[in-house]
């Protein structure tokens, strides 16, 4: 999987959320949820430093506690379709087309077997669901992937994060957000 | 003679969409059509319930069901102020509560419609009143797993609807009528995600106070 796209901008800033994306997404206040990624190398057997992994890094308030350090992991073999077209630049009352635009992909990801080429990780969490989920984590499986050329801005790319809420061994629950990646 | 007709839709939640279907042939419904993870797409079940509208004479009953997942989405034609609406998560993409009510509307005037909706964040067909929702010819009773901002437990769990409904209904021993059904499912949930009950489109007195399931 080609990575470099994460590596030159690991800087990502949420505009748009939907679902449970509104409650696990959360910035500080008038602000945007926003955090980096920092890459994670390791030597492989030629003796190179290869990234494997991405670490999400924030500063204090930017995202909620659980998001801290964060380990994710490239995984998939099929590099993500391009959208049919072109998104508006965000605004609010884009919220809509975005929702729009963006549904068969979230929907492919919301899938157990998906094999687009994402980063992946486990976020755990208490929910408040019943006296049991307010003492023992759950866990949330987190995807995003790196869409280039997705909107019709200066900025073009677009990084789409999904999360599925695990309840007992479905998922039930559904969430995602979106936002412009940069180079900080 | 009525005939009794089921669509039974399962996307990462295949089992309770058998379920259903399971209850629905004991009660002599048709051959339960069965539309499972990638067979669900959006085509696929918006084509099915066309079909079953089609066939679907006056005194007939169609069942709907969803197993999967659940949740709200801001429609492209609404002002970004109004309330976001209800959807399922089908294999390809959403199906939301205008779609479903625009798909429903097909069902002619005394055709009986039952959709349980298994899904977190409430079912639909919603209650919110749209010009969609007050032009159904058919009478849609729904039955959710939970209520809206509610979650829906997974199986193993205390609010696993499937399996409450299913214990519940009792192999058909449930000699109760939809709202005693439903007061009864609420009382075998936990109190974090209560199942709801409503009509949608015209009311048929006849078919509230029938057992449930009843062709």
């Amino acid at each position: 999987m080609d990575l470099t796209h994460w590596l030159h901008t690991p800087h990502v800033e949420i505009d748009f959320r939907e679902n449970y994306g509104t409650k696990l997404l959360v910035g500080p206040p008038g602000g945007k949820p926003r955090f980096k990624l920092e890459p994670k190398y390791l030597c492989n057997p030629h003796g190179e430093d290869q990234v494997v992994q991405f670490r999400l890094k924030y500063p204090g308030g930017c995202m909620l506690h659980n998001w801290s350090e964060l380990l994710l992991t490239p995984l998939g073999t099929q590099p993500v379709p391009p959208l049919p077209n072109k998104l508006p630049p965000w605004g609010p009352d884009k919220e809509p087309e975005y929702a729009a635009g963006l549904d068969s992909l979230i929907a492919a990801l919301y899938r157990n077997d998906t094999p687009l080429e994402r980063l992946e990780a486990y976020l755990p969490l208490f929910i408040d669901h019943s006296p049991e989920s307010r003492r023992q984590p759950t866990v949330d499986r987190v995807r995003m992937v790196y869409l280039k050329n997705a909107v019709a801005a200066p900025n073009p790319n677009l990084v789409l994060i999904v999360f599925s809420y695990y309840s007992g061994y479905q998922i039930r629950q559904n969430g995602a957000g979106s936002g412009p990646p940069g180079d900080g | 003679m009525a005939s009794g007709r089921a669509l039974c839709i399962g996307v990462e939640a295949e089992s309770d969409a058998l379920t259903f279907a399971e209850i629905a042939r004991q009660k002599g419904f048709d051959s339960p059509l069965l539309l499972l993870g990638e067979n669900a797409t959006r085509a696929a079940v918006r084509g099915r319930i066309d079909e079953l509208a089609a066939v679907s004479a006056p005194g007939d009953i169609a069942l709907i069901t969803f197993s999967g997942h659940g949740g709200r989405i801001r429609l492209r034609d609404r002002a970004v102020s109004r309330e976001p609406v209800g959807l399922w998560q089908l294999y390809d993409g959403s199906l939301n509560d205008e779609q479903l009510k625009s798909d429903l509307g097909r069902f002619r005037a005394g055709v009986r419609v039952l959709v349980v909706s298994d899904n977190c964040s409430g079912g639909i067909p919603s209650l919110q009143a749209t010009q969609l929702s007050e032009s159904l010819s058919a009478s849609v009773l729904v039955i959710t797993s939970c209520r809206n901002e509610q979650y829906a437990d997974g199986a193993g769990l205390p609010g696993h609807f499937a399996a409450v409904l299913e214990r519940t209904w009792s192999g058909g021993a449930f000699a109760g009528a939809y709202s005693q059904f439903h007061a009864a499912l609420c009382g075998a949930m936990p109190d974090y995600q209560k199942p709801d009950y409503y009509r949608v489109g015209p009311p048929n007195d006849a078919f509230e106070t029938q057992r449930p399931f009843t062709i």
